[in-house]
């Protein structure tokens, strides 16, 4: 790996922000670094580029031992969350900053900044200060400045958590770019989980300082190993259910207050050691679960196996509805009294005809679930 | 630059050139050589009707004080509040002149002005064929203490009332109250925690006031403060001196004590605050010429003692020719036995004190606000409160235990000089940390690590970007130990010896003389220099405090932790008031 | 290192050099500022004397003139320092000697009352009788030491003096007593017997008047005449003479002056009960001094007959040398008691410290 971290723990006081982490970045890749507020998420940054000191743990970067390393000599650069311009500088001096420490190089300072002017197309501003400029253009200059060394590594800490929606959407996609054009490493620290998987190549989910799981944004997604990245996803539509056995094609589990008393699921479905009798949670993502239209007698009858997995069947009440242009949202209790949110295609909303306040029949295939060991208390 | 160092250095000043030499007067104070409590200066002084006689006559005349800068402040605050008049900026910033005007000057604008023979006796003479005895008794010295505290007060109300919502009183209105059932219930408790925070300061300050008791009182009137200094200068009893400073510490951190707990309790933030109708003061209602008459009244005590001070040093009392010879007299090389220095000697050891000041305390405070700010440890508030502390301390105790420290104790090698210098940087300490430490905090840290992160090392970091962002306000703070310790005479006139005299000390001993003219030529060179370094003041403050807003509006994260730190900055008031404690 | 970008960087390197230079740069200035400037006085190229005295007697005395004549006839530099009255700076001198030594070589103003206190610090060194040949025109009653720790330069009558222009003849107090009269009230100045040696005879002649079980007494009566009570004699005067009251705390020659100045007879003296308190003014060698050759040689010029001479219309005081010619003016109008008041130096150095305390308490009743 490029980068690697292994082990790191860091503590304030009481606390511990970092407990214990370990990952690997390799060259050119984009990871993010993804969690709530609070996670550990920006303190790993902070250790990686050397304003805090890790208590235990080890950080090679291309080879070189970070630890010990003041900030200056890591070649490690920071888009910080509220970009840090130099205020008294111009947007010229503020790119050129870290050209000052180079020693010698074949590139004059001034082509070099014009360069990275150019690419992150900041042509003709280049005499403004920085309160002078928009947030996205701050934000602009904020990562030409940290290009300009010529780092190793590029860390951003929430770039683009200060700029409104728009315009977060319009730079990440600038940012990829970049990224892609230029070859950078990068490690891309957000709590947006939207965010982290439109940009990353993987993605590194951390909950009270541990990571939770790895991987490609698809896999993290569809496939989450813990409820704590389902529910961080948006997956929060749970069912409670109790192992019965294992049979040919999965899993058998009784499932709570659902029409399918009993339901199986395959083993890619399952992310616990299962045991009968076990009692387990099972979590849908809204995009999955099928409401059926109002009067309309059940199509594929309950416990019906299909290509996706058996499917489940289940009735919630509908408390709300939501239209969101391409697609709505359907707000409802479900099964136990349980907050079920469901996504259809907008379309389908006429032909789906509910009403607030009236039952809807829904179902999912268990291929598209994911079981959890049941853990109380909600997540 | 190590996190420890950084807190440690200054606090090691502090403990060294502070608390080791009030500890030190404390010790004298309880010494008692074996035979017990009873024997210890302490005891005998609290034993000793002169004593409460003293303590009873020092508390009267701040209370008068007090009231008489209550009854002279409130209608400013009113009017100031209420109305609107040409010039209102200036009277509004002239309140803080009295900051400014090194105290001994203002005693010898009272001695000059309120003379027998003085400008006021005489138009009273022609006028009423009558003259008032003012000067020499208690009168004279609560009238100059609410010369200085008036505006005390007067700003502190009129925070309060700037801050005081319209809406609450139109809705009182509108809720069926009359003016004066509004003003009752709702305009009055409003401004009363400012009236109470205003007035105890200016209890603390007449409490705690030097120059003017000593060059006012006579002997028939001396307070704690002064008292200590008879004591130990002029009586060489030390022990009795040591007694009453130790006393007088005690009161005077109390009383801040005292302050600080109102002060908190009082803070109730009233938001969404609207600009306050103001009606227009040139146009005929009984109110408005009441307030105008108030006003003339008011400049005339103000601008009084002040231009009888420039007159006089013009040659201009006694109706002479105009002419410079004061000012010849004190721009002399000649050595002037009455100062025990030459006189231009003596200015340039105030600049040279000034700057030493300037020296010691800007790298000192810098590293404190920036210690402070950069990391949370335990006992941070404490420190900081221990750092805060010389300003609740009186001068002249905290003098005599830098006598005591530098004559005979452990700095015993050094010279009065220094411990002038050092002593005039323990009293601005607190100005300088109180200006830059909020600058410190709001700084965004993160600007720093961008610096380091790009290849800057700690100390380069430092002086590309922190230093340059912060030469405004550390501009102030120079400009504010500077002027504190141009204007300072308490701990001074502890520890000067001849040759090493300073522009107030030299006023002192001239007014003292009565040898006006030159006194007078002296005191108009020190206003100034203070007034300079005012002006300078005013203006870079509101520079300042646009330029940290604009920092602050392209950093909304930092907007709200600089408002925490500024405490709530008043509209119309410069961010370096730090005078309100 | 990185091949990413389209430039390379080397190593980066410690540049905060320049900044460490700026900070020991700053710290040397601070440094010169805070210990250097002022302690390296100038090595002088002329032994100075320093002569520490009272305010008055460089404002109004001979000190000028007499240090001119001196610095000419001896090549050598006199400065004098004299801030406060000689009450303060006996103080002051006692003090420096206390805590590390004094700059003065001389001290000129002490008052015979406070001889004792002085010789008991051992502030003073005794003085070679033959080194002073003038001291043998002083008269023998005048000699308050005889063992020479101080010798005296000049002497006087503390009394009030009133102003004609403001205070009517026919109203004069006829006694001490008298002095506590409604008609007074607000209208003396008098000074600190705490800080001024003037201040210090009066309270004398108070206890000398009512005794020791009498005087606070009698000055709680006295406190509504005062208008105020100043450190000094100088400011008391001054006061005086820009009409803040009729009446001071004086001297008997105080007429003198009054013609001298050409203000003809506006200045008048008040004997209360016809009397005066004697004060014999002294002058010594500090203890310690490095000078005392020089400040040997000061003394006896200031006993010559040429400075002498300028004493009396100067300090408005008697000469101590007998030998001095008395300015006509100065013999015609100022007043010499009979019978001055005097309270024995041994009585008043063994309470001196009590009655001033309890004066203070007294005073501020």
């Amino acid at each position: 790996m490029y980068l690697e971290c292994n082990g790191l723990v860091k503590r304030f006081g009481e606390t511990t922000a970092v407990d214990n982490i370990s990952f690997g970045i390799e060259r050119g890749e984009l990871v993010s670094l993804l969690g709530p507020s609070g996670c550990g998420k920006t303190t790993t940054l902070r250790l990686l580029a050397g304003f805090e000191a890790a208590d235990v743990g080890d950080m090679y970067l291309d080879g070189r031992r970070l630890n010990g390393l003041p900030p200056e000599k890591r070649g490690v650069g920071v888009v910080f969350q509220h970009f840090a311009l130099f205020p008294h500088m111009t947007v010229w001096q503020n790119i050129a900053y870290g050209l000052r420490f180079r020693r010698r190089s074949d590139r004059s300072d001034g082509e070099i900044v014009r360069e990275l002017i150019r690419i992150v197309g900041l042509e003709g501003l280049e005499q403004r200060k920085p309160g002078q400029l928009s947030a996205g253009q701050q934000q602009r200059v904020a990562i030409a400045r940290s290009l300009a060394p010529g780092p190793d590594l590029l860390l951003l800490d929430e770039p683009l958590s200060a700029l409104d929606a728009r315009l977060r959407q319009h730079l990440r996609m600038e940012i990829r770019r970049i990224q892609r054009m230029l070859g950078l490493t990068l490690l891309y620290v957000t709590h947006d989980q939207e965010e982290a998987m439109a940009i990353s190549d993987r993605m590194i989910v951390m909950n009270a300082g541990r990571i939770e799981q790895m991987g490609e944004p698809w896999q993290v997604y569809h496939r989450p190993k813990t409820p704590f990245v389902a529910a961080f996803l948006g997956q929060t539509n749970r069912l409670r259910g109790t192992v019965e056995r294992l049979d040919g094609t999965g899993w058998v589990i009784a499932l709570e207050g659902t029409d399918t008393p009993r339901a199986v699921f395959p083993a890619k479905a399952v992310q616990a050691a299962l045991k009968p009798g076990m009692a387990v949670d099972v979590v849908v993502p809204g995009e999955r679960v099928m409401p059926e239209a109002q009067g309309s007698e059940g199509q594929g009858a309950a416990g019906a196996s299909s290509a996706h997995g058996q499917t489940v069947v289940l009735a919630g009440l509908l408390q709300e509805t939501e239209f969101l242009g391409s697609y709505a949202r359907l707000y409802m209790t479900g099964p136990q009294g349980r907050p079920w949110t469901i996504r259809v295609p907008s379309l389908q909303m006429p032909w789906f005809n509910a009403r607030i306040g009236q039952s809807v029949v829904c179902r999912f295939a268990t291929d598209d679930a994911v079981v959890f060991e049941a853990h109380d208390g909600g997540a | 630059m190590s996190g420890a160092l950084l807190v440690g250095l200054p606090t090691l000043f502090l403990l060294l050139f502070f608390y080791y030499p009030l500890g030190q007067v404390f010790v004298e104070a309880f010494r008692s050589d074996g035979a017990g409590f009873q024997a210890s200066p302490l005891w005998q002084t609290l034993s000793d009707a002169y004593f409460w006689d003293l303590l009873q006559f020092t508390a009267l005349q701040a209370l008068y004080s007090t009231l008489a800068s209550v009854a002279l402040g409130l209608p400013l605050a009113f009017i100031l509040a209420n109305y609107r008049f040409p010039l209102q900026g200036l009277v509004r910033s002239l309140t803080l002149v009295p900051f400014v005007l090194p105290s001994v000057t203002v005693a010898l604008g009272f001695i000059l002005f309120y003379g027998r023979q003085g400008p006021l006796n005489q138009v009273l003479d022609m006028l009423f064929g009558q003259r008032v005895q003012v000067l020499y008794s208690l009168t004279a010295i609560v009238l100059a203490h609410a010369f200085y505290n008036a505006p005390v007060v007067a700003r502190a109300v009129y925070a309060s009332w700037e801050r005081l919502d319209p809406s609450c009183e139109e809705s009182a209105r509108s809720l069926g109250a009359g003016r004066w059932a509004v003003f009752r219930h709702v305009t009055l408790p409003l401004l009363f925690p400012g009236l109470v925070t205003g007035s105890l300061l200016a209890f603390i300050f007449s409490f705690m006031s030097f120059p003017i008791v000593l060059s006012l009182g006579g002997a028939r009137f001396s307070t704690l403060e002064v008292e200590v200094y008879t004591q130990v200068r002029v009586l060489l009893n030390y022990p009795m001196g040591a007694a009453l400073a130790l006393i007088q510490t005690a009161f005077s951190l109390l009383l801040s004590y005292v302050y600080l707990l109102i002060e908190q309790r009082f803070t109730l933030e009233i938001p969404g605050v609207r600009e306050r109708p103001r009606t227009p003061l040139f146009r005929f209602a009984p109110g408005n010429v009441a307030a105008v008459v108030y006003l003339l009244l008011l400049a005339v005590f103000y601008f009084g003692p002040v231009i009888s001070v420039w007159l006089d040093s013009v040659g201009g009392r006694g109706g002479g020719p105009w002419n410079f010879a004061a000012y010849h007299t004190i721009f002399a090389r000649e050595h002037s036995a009455l100062i025990g220095d030459t006189p231009l000697e003596a200015i340039g050891n105030s600049l040279r004190f000034a700057l030493g000041t300037v020296l010691v305390t800007l790298p000192l405070g810098t590293a404190l606000a920036i210690g402070l700010s950069r990391r949370r440890f335990w006992g941070r508030r404490f420190l900081e409160t221990l750092a805060l502390a010389p300003l609740a301390v009186s001068s002249i105790a905290f003098g005599f235990g830098m006598l005591r420290t530098f004559r005979t104790g452990l700095f015993a090698g050094f010279s009065s000089e220094t411990a002038i210098v050092l002593a005039h940087s323990v009293l601005a300490f607190p100005f300088v940390l109180r200006v830059l430490r909020p600058l410190f905090e709001r700084l965004d840290r993160s600007l720093r690590e961008a610096a380091r992160s790009l290849g800057a090392s700690g100390w380069r970091a430092f002086f590309d970007v922190e230093l340059p962002l912060a030469a405004g306000g550390l501009l102030v703070a120079a400009i504010f130990a500077f002027s504190l310790s141009i204007a300072e005479m308490s701990a001074a006139i502890m520890l000067a010896e001849p040759g090493l005299m300073t522009m107030p000390l030299t006023v002192y001993h001239l007014l003292s003389a009565r040898n006006f003219g030159s006194a007078s030529a002296m005191a108009v060179v020190l206003m100034v220099i203070t007034g300079i370094a005012f002006v300078v003041l005013e203006r870079l403050g509101e520079r300042l405090a646009k330029r940290t807003r604009a920092m602050q509006a392209s950093d909304d994260s930092a907007a709200t932790a600089a408002s925490d730190a500024a405490g709530g900055s008043e509209k119309g008031a410069p961010p370096f008031d730090v005078f309100g404690m | 290192m990185s091949v990413n970008l389209p430039f390379s960087i080397g190593a980066r390197r410690f540049s905060g050099r320049k900044a460490l230079m700026l900070t020991l740069v700053w710290a040397a200035v601070l440094l010169a500022a805070v210990f250097g400037v002022g302690s390296a006085a100038s090595a002088a190229e002329q032994p100075n004397l320093v002569v520490y005295t009272y305010d008055s007697f460089v404002s109004w005395g001979p000190a000028q003139e007499i240090a001119a004549s001196f610095e000419e006839a001896y090549g050598a530099k006199v400065t004098f320092v004299a801030p406060t009255g000689s009450g303060e700076m006996l103080s002051r001198l006692i003090a420096e000697i206390e805590t590390g030594g004094t700059q003065a070589d001389v001290f000129i103003g002490l008052s015979d009352t406070q001889l004792p206190r002085a010789i008991q610090l051992g502030i003073f060194q005794p003085i070679q009788v033959e080194k002073i040949p003038n001291l043998a025109n002083v008269p023998q009653e005048l000699l308050v030491d005889p063992e020479y720790r101080a010798i005296p330069f000049d002497y006087g009558y503390v009394s009030f003096v009133y102003d004609r222009r403001a205070w009517p003849d026919d109203q004069l107090p006829a006694s001490l007593e008298d002095l506590t009269d409604r008609r007074f009230a607000g209208r003396i100045i008098a000074i600190d017997p705490r800080t001024s040696s003037v201040g210090h005879a009066f309270l004398l002649w108070t206890i000398a008047e009512y005794g020791e079980d009498g005087y606070l007494a009698y000055w709680d009566r006295l406190k509504p005449s005062l208008l105020t009570i100043t450190s000094g004699w100088s400011a008391a005067y001054a006061m005086f003479e820009e009409g803040e009251a009729p009446i001071v705390l004086s001297y008997t020659t105080d007429a003198a002056y009054s013609v001298y100045s050409g203000q003809g007879d506006r200045y008048g003296i008040i004997l209360p009960g016809g009397q005066a308190y004697l004060q014999i003014e002294l002058a010594g060698i500090v203890a310690g001094s490095d000078q005392v050759e020089l400040a040997h040689a000061f003394l006896n010029h200031l006993l010559s007959p040429e400075s002498q001479k300028l004493i009396p219309t100067t300090n408005w005081m008697f000469p101590a040398n007998a030998a001095t010619e008395l300015p006509e003016v100065f013999e015609q109008y100022a007043v010499q008691p009979d019978n001055p008041v005097r309270l024995d130096h041994g009585l008043v150095d063994e309470n001196n410290d009590r009655w001033l305390r309890d004066w203070a308490v007294e005073i501020r009743r």
